[in-house]
């Protein structure tokens, strides 16, 4: 049997949502960079298109994510849009730095600006809302907790309509 | 210049020392900033409890998945099972006809059988009828030549 350390060392490792997001924040300037190497120029559809898309890529990501894990059940829902509000924040701000920082000295500079601040988010917490964040852990395990009751009942509820439905010569008393 | 920054250093180092030893001592007696404490704990347990959930959830989609590939299988087993079974019934009752009809047969040649012998006997009686006559006649034979030497 693992230990504690071991598990906590485990599900760590699972966990890529940064690193997903912080390439999805830096994959916003995929536009610019195309324009600036002379891939694509810097007015047509084409360029209109990528900018739309590259300027949604971070959130759509997010969204496919967090539904993928609530649709496979590895999360529940109210979590998951908890989740994705949270890190949808967090890369809009990043990229609200990264404007900025565009807006200073150019995108050159502002991609690794914007990933930094991106993973930065998930590194260092302020203390001051270490109540609030101890309150959504709460809320979460009492959420997983009512989720994984909820998914119980309803095995239970299947395997009763299952010996129901079942012929009176296959029940086994 | 130099020689006083060293001076500075040194004397920074001297400073830092007893400081680092009080806080120690801070620390060995109130222990770990609580706040700090209840927020590692809080996010490795729900770090712990969301991770058990979802492999939880995975390992229970792998029995679903491995109870209705085993439902499949049995189902399939039993169709052959089936199939074999109707094929024995098939077998079984051709040979059963094919038994009825040897019987029959059977029955049959055992009825010529023992009918041969009447036939047989009735061919004996005919022989030893033929011969009778056969010597009748051979006796008359010597009869009438015996009465005709003697007349003559």
């Amino acid at each position: 049997m693992k230990t504690y350390e071991e598990l906590v060392k485990e599900y760590r490792k699972r966990q890529h949502d940064t690193v997903v997001d912080t390439i999805a924040t830096g994959l916003t300037y995929v536009d610019e960079i195309a324009v600036d190497t002379g891939i694509l120029e810097e007015t047509g559809i084409l360029t209109e298109l990528t900018q739309s898309v590259t300027g949604i890529l971070p959130f759509v990501i997010i969204s496919a994510t967090e539904g993928t894990k609530v649709l496979l059940g590895k999360k529940p829902g109210k979590t998951g849009l908890k989740d994705g509000a949270f890190r949808m924040a967090k890369s809009g701000a990043a990229m609200g730095v990264g404007a900025a920082v565009t807006g200073l000295a150019g995108f050159w500079a502002a991609i690794p600006v914007t990933m930094g601040v991106r993973a930065l988010f998930d590194r260092y917490r302020s203390k001051t809302l270490t109540g609030l964040r101890v309150q959504g852990r709460i809320d979460r395990l009492k959420e997983l907790n009512r989720f994984i009751r909820h998914e119980e009942t309803q095995k239970e509820e299947i395997q009763v309509n299952a010996e129901e439905t079942l012929p009176v010569s296959g029940r086994v008393d | 210049m130099s020689e006083k920054k060293t001076e500075l250093t040194e004397k920074t180092v001297y400073a830092e020392k007893p400081k680092k030893i009080w806080d120690g001592a801070l620390k060995m007696v109130r222990g770990e900033n609580t706040a700090q404490l209840i927020e590692n704990f809080t996010a490795e347990m729900t770090l712990v409890a969301e991770g058990l959930c979802e492999d939880q959830s995975t390992l229970r989609r792998e029995v679903d998945k491995m109870m209705t590939d085993e439902d499949r299988r049995i189902q399939s087993l039993q169709a052959k099972i089936d199939e074999t079974q109707a094929l024995l019934d098939e077998e079984r009752n051709a040979h059963d006809r094919d038994l009825t009809e040897l019987r029959n047969r059977l029955a049959v040649l055992e009825k010529k059988s023992n009918s041969k012998p009447a036939k047989e006997k009735g061919r004996k009686g005919n022989i030893i009828k033929d011969l009778t006559i056969l010597v009748a006649i051979a006796a008359a034979a010597w009869v009438i030549v015996t009465l005709v030497n003697k007349l003559l």
